[in-house]
């Protein structure tokens, strides 16, 4: 029960000491988020289970390699990333993988918001999401999901795609005027 | 839903669990990733100083050809230039700055920045460490141990890019003024005939040092440009070298 108390890092510095059985909290605690991440990124139900049972295991194969002064999920999700990625190219969904890409290319320039903003748009995002995720880019859904549904900072979401954080500000707006069109084309008014 | 739900959760749970109970999933050692990593940064160090010694043999390859000299002639003189590049040697280059950018993408302070400014920061870096160790008697140093016999694996390299090969652009010791030309010694001991017209020669007497630009026929040469280096330009290491008794030029 003491266990369930400790944090994400905690926990893992216990298992890469010899207490394995600790990582039955870590999946408790992240399986149903993983799952959700999962079946955004992918269409098909059988994959999201089978990816996030692989997650897990290469979290544990590789624990020994995080280190506790960093945060916990900002690595998960770094796998979990890799991971979906290794699925579209397993599937032939992606079948090239730009080494740079343009957006990470050049700098990139986005505005700050208050946090009161944020929390608002953060919560009315959140709702209208749903709708229109399956029609954006897999860039442009990852960001937003990461962003808006597993409440990722930038700084964050930088850290698990790999990418510049200005980047990360610029497919969360592209991807939120994607959605206004089509919201707009179904008749939806965003007040 | 929810009873589902839950069912896959702790099956899951128990599945990944049961797997690293009977040893089937294993975790790697920590000294399996501090290995990895010095590979890394090994990887990484190697790449950086070959770049930088590639880059400073293709200016040095450049300067001791005369090549450096070639744009402030006219068109042909530029064209001539783009042609006797080493551009075998520019794309290896290239294509090693590419897999250092990609390996310093793995660096959380450099992906967290536009990919540009890395890419820029190590193309001037290069740049500026290629001009520097060019521009030194480092490579004048290994171009005369090479030809000594005392570098043997990397004759090949200066034989090929260095002094004697370098397209249609010639460079030697005025030996002899002629009536149709002149003959120059070239800085591998080589004897040629630079076929050039009178005003072309106008100024010049031996041992002067000159550049030459035409197509080389056997041991002739027809000039189509022909000029005098000055023994004070800083771009031509050979004559100081000469001056100073250096093995490379004094038999």
């Amino acid at each position: 029960m003491e266990e369930q108390e400790k944090n994400d890092e905690q926990i893992v510095e216990l298992i890469q000491s010899g207490r394995v059985e600790l990582f039955g909290v870590l999946i408790n605690r992240y399986e149903k988020k993983l799952l959700r991440y999962a079946g955004k990124m992918l269409d098909d139900y059988g994959d999201r289970q089978d990816v996030v049972q692989e997650i897990f295991i290469k979290t544990y194969i590789n624990i020994q390699s995080f280190d506790t002064k960093r945060k916990f999920s900002s690595w998960l999700y770094r796998i979990a990333h890799n991971e979906i990625v290794n699925v579209f190219k397993k599937n032939k969904r992606l079948r090239f993988l730009p080494i740079f890409d343009l957006d990470t290319f050049f700098p990139q320039f986005t505005k700050d918001k208050s946090d009161f903003y944020l929390e608002a748009e953060r919560r009315e995002m959140q709702k209208i999401i749903e709708f229109g995720l399956n029609k954006l880019d897999r860039k442009y859904r990852e960001s937003i999901i990461l962003y808006y549904l597993e409440e990722f900072s930038y700084k964050e979401i930088a850290d698990i795609l790999k990418i510049p954080i200005a980047t990360v500000g610029v497919r969360i707006k592209r991807a939120k005027q994607i959605l206004k069109i089509i919201f707009e084309k179904q008749g939806y008014k965003n007040d | 839903m929810i009873s589902q739900n839950n069912d896959q959760n702790s099956n899951t749970k128990d599945k990944i669990l049961d797997q690293i109970k009977e040893g089937r999933i294993k975790m790697k050692p920590r000294v399996f990733f501090v290995a990895k990593t010095v590979i890394f940064i090994l990887s990484t160090v190697v790449v950086l100083l070959f770049l930088i010694y590639l880059s400073s043999f293709i200016v040095f390859s450049l300067r001791v050809s005369g090549a450096l000299f070639l744009p402030i002639f006219s068109f042909l003189g530029i064209r001539v230039l783009l042609v006797s590049l080493p551009w075998l040697l520019i794309f290896l280059t290239i294509f090693l700055i590419i897999l250092l950018e990609i390996f310093a993408e793995r660096i959380s302070f450099i992906y967290k920045k536009p990919v540009i400014y890395s890419l820029l920061a190590i193309i001037v870096m290069i740049l500026v460490a290629g001009f520097v160790i060019g521009f030194s008697s480092l490579h004048v140093q290994l171009l005369s141990n090479a030809k000594e016999g005392r570098l043997q694996f990397m004759s090949p390299l200066y034989s090929d890019y260095g002094m004697p090969k370098f397209g249609k652009i010639h460079n030697g010791y005025v030996v002899e003024l002629i009536n149709d030309g002149l003959v120059i010694e070239t800085p591998n001991y080589e004897i040629l005939k630079v076929l050039a017209g009178d005003k072309m020669k106008e100024n010049l007497k031996e041992d002067d040092l000159v550049l030459v630009v035409g197509e080389r026929k056997n041991n002739i040469v027809k000039a189509v440009i022909l000029k005098k280096i000055n023994e004070n330009d800083d771009f031509f290491p050979l004559r100081k070298k000469r001056s100073k008794n250096s093995p490379l030029l004094d038999r």
